[in-house]
């Protein structure tokens, strides 16, 4: 979120209270994450090895023509901006207007909420979940990633110029939305389970008799309000028997109980195991029909966290034979 | 009067400029969310995120403009990798509205206070707002496919696409904006297996069982330590030895025992061949179980309180079973002999073999 504001006339009292004003802003501004690293800058054509999204005359003063065109002079002063995988001039899809011009070429600039100019210089994404923010600051683009370029008035009939040209500023921010989530291994499995033992599942399916790591997921993602981590399945199951879930309540199950359960550790980023699967001992509270919290993140920090999973079964001595299995679904929300 | 002006131009410069401060400072959020008007907390939680998977969505965000009546919510979804799909017979009986966890009533097309939502393509589905508006900062929430259940139980939902970064967008009339990304693996599901054998645990406590020397005035019982040369050194009941027994069977097992009667050379004492109370000077070999724990049972005619042995070398005799699976039963086990006084002389003994067999 971005605060608009302009400012008024100023006079010698008015540069104090605004000094104010900008401390205020900075203590009350609500915590905007920016990871999206879109840089903008007047360059040459022959030296954007970015995306054109506004060609100039000049590099103040100037007039405009859009990135599609090709006048010569033009090749000068070209906004180059990059830093965003999938970045692009579009005027559709998903994309903000910088700035309306008077005409194809050789035009003047207004703001993309007037209306008096009918061509648009765009900021695209290819990304439906970059979140374009455009906007126009007096003085600089503080909270925004990068001044793309400035205009000698507002609202309109403006010239247009390079980021440094003039006070009035076009702003332009591309928050992409990020979420990674992986799941090391499909399959898993404990072998032959025991009335007399815990036993422990591994990937290669054969099990373990001591506790180890069956999968592991990772979770990644810039989401402000971060993500929780869910399962979902039944437990262990052949034909009409099964091996009772440990429940929502961690337990370290006795030999020969006839349980399940898994527990998770994490490592890495702000993600944390949820009780009660954090504790040292077990337990498993999803249905096949109901989710459980397995882990979560309150905010999203852009760096990976590691969710070891491991799971145990007991058996008690007159379960019958069988082959038991289940399929346990896991799934990563955020919260953009 | 000039003066005076400038002073109360100052003076109101300065009450707007305090105002400002203030509504700044201490109602910022509230002013950035109206100009703004992009959605808050979006998220959509989905059953399965793997691949080319009929999904259940439900979609939850805070509109800060809320949805005037007739205002139109649109969805989109749309991937990095391919597209998603919308099941081509889904409608609103597919669909749950929540106004602020409040269901909304649908049909195909809004009436009255009944909001309208439709499948508008593959990609889009479109919500139309009855007579009652959603009011600012609610949170909405679209249940999508088989969580749907308010009016009906939703049947079709929507198809992910390929691995990849599945992105909705809600767009529409009510002014908002807002996207959310959710990710899609090739397979979000982990297959547990584990294996539980046909099991039968069998274990005898003793392999070697003694009476010490026989006596016609009294009954002699087995123990399991060596007396030596002591005549009947128990002379009152007691377990000799005992056997274990569990299955996972669910028909249980039976336990036999075979072997003859204790035998000196030519010479044997005679064996009872039902259950028969200890007679003193009269020759009889014989056993008793008990059983604890599980579920199994000492077979007739070794389970009353006499004793028996209807075994032979080559004749096995069932002494305990169980019908159904067990856990651990615990049988012990109790011999017993009395001579007579013609007796002959001699050292007596015997094996006798005990198996249980699982009934799978």
């Amino acid at each position: 979120m971005h605060l608009l504001y302009h400012p008024v006339n100023h006079n010698h009292n008015m540069k104090n209270n605004f000094s104010i004003v900008v401390a205020l802003m900075l203590i009350g501004m609500p915590l905007h994450v920016v990871y999206a690293a879109l840089s903008c800058s007047l360059t040459t054509s022959a030296l954007c090895s970015g995306t054109v999204v506004l060609r100039l005359s000049g590099s103040d003063n100037a007039h405009a023509e859009l990135p599609s065109q090709a006048t010569a002079v033009y090749d000068s002063n070209v906004i180059c901006c990059s830093g965003v995988t999938g970045l692009g001039n579009s005027c559709s899809g998903n994309y903000g207007v910088l700035a309306k011009l008077s005409g194809v070429t050789n035009a003047h600039v207004e703001e993309n909420t007037e209306s008096n100019y009918g061509q648009n210089a765009c900021l695209s994404s290819v990304y439906a979940g970059d979140i374009i923010t455009i906007g126009y600051e007096s003085v600089d683009c503080t909270g925004y990633d990068t001044t793309v370029a400035s205009m000698s008035g507002t609202p309109t009939n403006a010239q247009a110029g390079g980021p440094s040209a003039y006070t009035n500023k076009i702003c332009a921010d591309i928050f992409s939305q990020a979420i990674s989530f992986t799941v090391s291994d499909n399959t898993i499995g404990f072998g032959s389970l025991s009335s007399s033992a815990l036993r422990y599942a591994t990937g290669d399916g054969t099990g373990s008799s001591t506790q180890t790591e069956a999968f592991n997921m990772t979770v990644n993602t810039n989401a402000p309000y971060g993500y929780i981590l869910t399962v979902q399945g039944d437990t262990l199951t052949s034909g009409g028997n099964t091996i009772t879930a440990i429940g929502g309540t961690n337990t370290t199950p006795t030999a020969g109980t006839n349980r399940f359960g898994i527990r998770a550790t994490a490592t890495g980023g702000s993600g944390a195991v949820s009780s009660p699967y954090s504790a040292s001992g077990f337990a498993y509270a999803g249905t096949t029909t109901t989710a459980s919290t397995l882990a979560s993140a309150s905010t999203g920090d852009d760096v990976t966290t590691t969710y070891s999973v491991r799971s145990v079964a007991t058996i008690e001595q007159v379960l019958p034979a069988g082959s038991y299995t289940t399929t346990l679904t896991f799934v990563a929300t955020p919260t953009f | 009067m000039t003066i005076h002006s400038v002073q109360t131009n100052k003076i109101v410069t300065q009450l707007i400029f305090t105002v400002f401060v203030f509504v700044y400072t201490f109602g910022f959020s509230f002013v950035s969310f109206v100009q703004a008007a992009s959605l808050t907390n979006l998220s959509d939680a989905l059953n399965t995120q793997s691949a080319s998977t009929s999904a259940n969505h439900t979609l939850v965000f805070t509109t800060p403009t809320g949805v005037a009546s007739g205002g139109t919510i649109i969805l989109t979804f749309s991937s990095s990798a391919t597209a998603p799909t919308i099941h081509s017979s889904l409608t609103y009986t597919d669909i749950d509205v929540l106004d602020d966890g409040v269901d909304l009533t649908l049909a195909s097309t809004p009436s009255g206070a009944t909001a309208g939502v439709v499948r508008t393509s593959a990609t889009v589905i479109t919500f139309t707002n009855g007579s009652s508006p959603i009011t600012a900062g609610s949170v909405v929430t679209f249940k999508i496919g088989t969580n749907a259940t308010n009016q009906s139980t939703g049947v079709f939902g929507i198809t992910s696409g390929t691995a990849g970064t599945l992105y909705v967008s809600i767009t529409g009339s009510f002014g908002d904006t807002g996207v959310m990304s959710v990710p899609i693996l090739s397979n979000s599901a982990v297959a547990v297996s584990a294996t539980v054998d046909e099991t039968l645990s069998f274990s005898v406590s003793d392999a070697t069982i003694f009476f010490g020397n026989l006596s016609s005035s009294f009954a002699c019982f087995a123990q399991g330590s060596d007396p030596g040369d002591t005549t009947c050194p128990t002379t009152s009941e007691a377990e000799a030895f005992s056997m274990a027994a569990h299955t996972n069977s669910p028909t249980g097992y039976t336990l036999t025992v075979q072997g003859a009667t204790l035998t000196s050379g030519l010479n044997t004492i005679t064996a009872l061949p039902a259950n028969t109370n200890s007679s003193a000077g009269s020759e009889q070999f014989g056993m008793r179980l008990t059983q604890s724990g599980g579920s199994g049972a000492v077979t007739a005619p070794y389970a009353a309180s006499g004793y028996a042995y209807t075994a032979t070398s080559s004749t096995s005799a069932q002494v305990a079973s169980a019908t159904v699976a067990t856990t651990t039963d615990t049988y012990s086990v109790r011999y017993i002999t009395n001579i007579s006084s013609s007796t002959e002389a001699g050292s007596y003994s015997t094996t006798q073999t005990f198996v249980a067999t699982a009934n799978f």
